[in-house]
């Protein structure tokens, strides 16, 4: 035999209204939790944001190099370098293309940076003056930017005469000549 | 064991008699012509009796009168909780006896098997419930009291197949086969002991019962435990030769 549980105590129902406070206040939660959700979701999206931005800057630190500051050997290496500039190789290609008779080259003075003076022998001043014109003359593309000028010129009898050209360039290393 | 509240008090309510009970002893017992005034007076009683600082419980047993048995179905093709209770509530008159409007419980499913449905008087069960909203007592469980004396039965018996209780104004009989009801009833009033031992026996021998599948247990609020409410084994008559 089976026991027997019949119960007659009234189970309440639940008042309608009690399920329209439930089915609000659930609505509610959810309501509540999907703006959570969305709010989390935003944050979460900016939070990779700003991890990658400041990953991608502390890349560009890593790789990009420090300003260089300039050595205190600068000026030395550039003196180095103006000596080793090649002007003086240009004027010395300027003077062996340029031939004149009676005007001879006797001597090269690379005084300073900015100017060099070439020591000459001439016989007569038409000649000096058409050898100067023969070195401004002598402009190739790559040497247009010498300037040749006659400083002193002396001749006493039938003796051949000395004269002095200095030679200057344009942009900065000049060279002159005597 | 621990527990959070006291326990609940249990009251007995008869047609002639009430009962009141803790921790299943009794403490008050008596008879009445009038079920509405004792219903009333015995809430009452359990109220003052329970003091605590929460609504005090009770569990009520209705007695035999009260709360009628019968057996009903399989029935099928009805739908829907409304249709079954509508349905149940019209032969509760016809199974019952009970001539007033009827709430009927049932212990199972209608469309399955023969259910075991009991019936009470509605405004009698109205009645109650309003006596111990007044007197601010929580109702835990309202149960016919018949259904202590099965557990009982099945207590002292595992193999009963018939169940008859005796109370004060009734008596009540269950019986069934391998868990499947088979009948149940209420006889008003109450028979006298001769009459119910001749029950018994006409009902065991219909059946073929043997003694250990019988089980007759009584309301003895008199007898040598002055005051229980609770269903005592009874001698039941010899069935077959065997005593019980």
């Amino acid at each position: 035999m089976r026991r027997v549980r019949t119960d007659f105590k009234s189970r309440r129902a639940v008042p309608k209204a009690l399920w329209w406070v439930l089915a609000g206040v659930v609505a509610l939660e959810v309501a509540a939790g999907t703006l959570l959700w969305m709010s989390q979701r935003e944050l979460d999206t900016a939070r990779r944001q700003l991890s990658q931005a400041t990953a991608d800057r502390q890349a560009k630190r890593e790789v990009s190099p420090a300003p260089a500051r300039p050595p205190p050997y600068l000026q030395s290496a550039q003196a180095l370098l103006a000596e080793r500039e090649p002007t003086w190789a240009r004027v010395l290609d300027v003077l062996e293309a340029t031939q004149v008779v009676g005007v001879t080259p006797t001597a090269v003075d690379v005084t300073s940076g900015d100017s060099m003076r070439v020591e000459v022998s001439f016989f007569d001043h038409a000649h000096l003056l058409q050898y100067v014109d023969e070195l401004n003359g002598v402009r190739s593309s790559a040497v247009n930017d010498l300037q040749w000028r006659l400083i002193q010129a002396t001749r006493t009898g039938d003796q051949p005469g000395t004269a002095s050209v200095s030679v200057r360039v344009r942009n900065g290393l000049s060279t002159s000549a005597r | 064991m621990w527990s959070v509240g006291p326990e609940p008090l249990d009251l007995y309510i008869g047609a002639v008699g009430a009962g009141i009970a803790r921790g299943g002893k009794c403490v008050g017992w008596d008879s009445y012509d009038d079920v509405d005034v004792a219903i009333k007076h015995w809430m009452e009683i359990a109220a003052n009796a329970s003091p605590s600082w929460r609504r005090p419980q009770i569990r009520v047993w209705l007695g035999g009168s009260l709360a009628r048995p019968f057996v009903i179905g399989p029935i099928k093709g009805l739908r829907g909780a409304a249709e079954v209770d509508a349905f149940v509530q019209a032969r509760a008159v016809e199974f019952s006896g009970l001539t007033s409007e009827c709430v009927v419980v049932l212990d199972g499913q209608l469309d399955k098997e023969p259910v075991l449905a009991v019936a009470a008087d509605r405004a009698f069960k109205f009645a109650l419930e309003s006596a111990a909203d007044e007197a601010h007592l929580a109702i835990a469980t309202i149960r016919p009291w018949w259904a202590s004396a099965v557990d009982e039965a099945i207590a002292i018996r595992p193999h009963a197949r018939l169940v008859i209780a005796e109370d004060e104004d009734a008596i009540t009989w269950v019986e069934s086969v391998d868990d499947r009801w088979i009948s149940a009833g209420t006889q008003v009033p109450k028979p006298t002991s001769d009459q119910v031992k001749q029950l018994l026996s006409r009902r065991a021998m219909a059946s073929g019962l043997t003694n250990d599948q019988v089980a007759h247990l009584v309301l003895a609020p008199r007898l040598e435990s002055p005051g229980s409410i609770w269903p005592r084994a009874a001698i039941a008559p010899k069935l077959g030769g065997e005593g019980s």
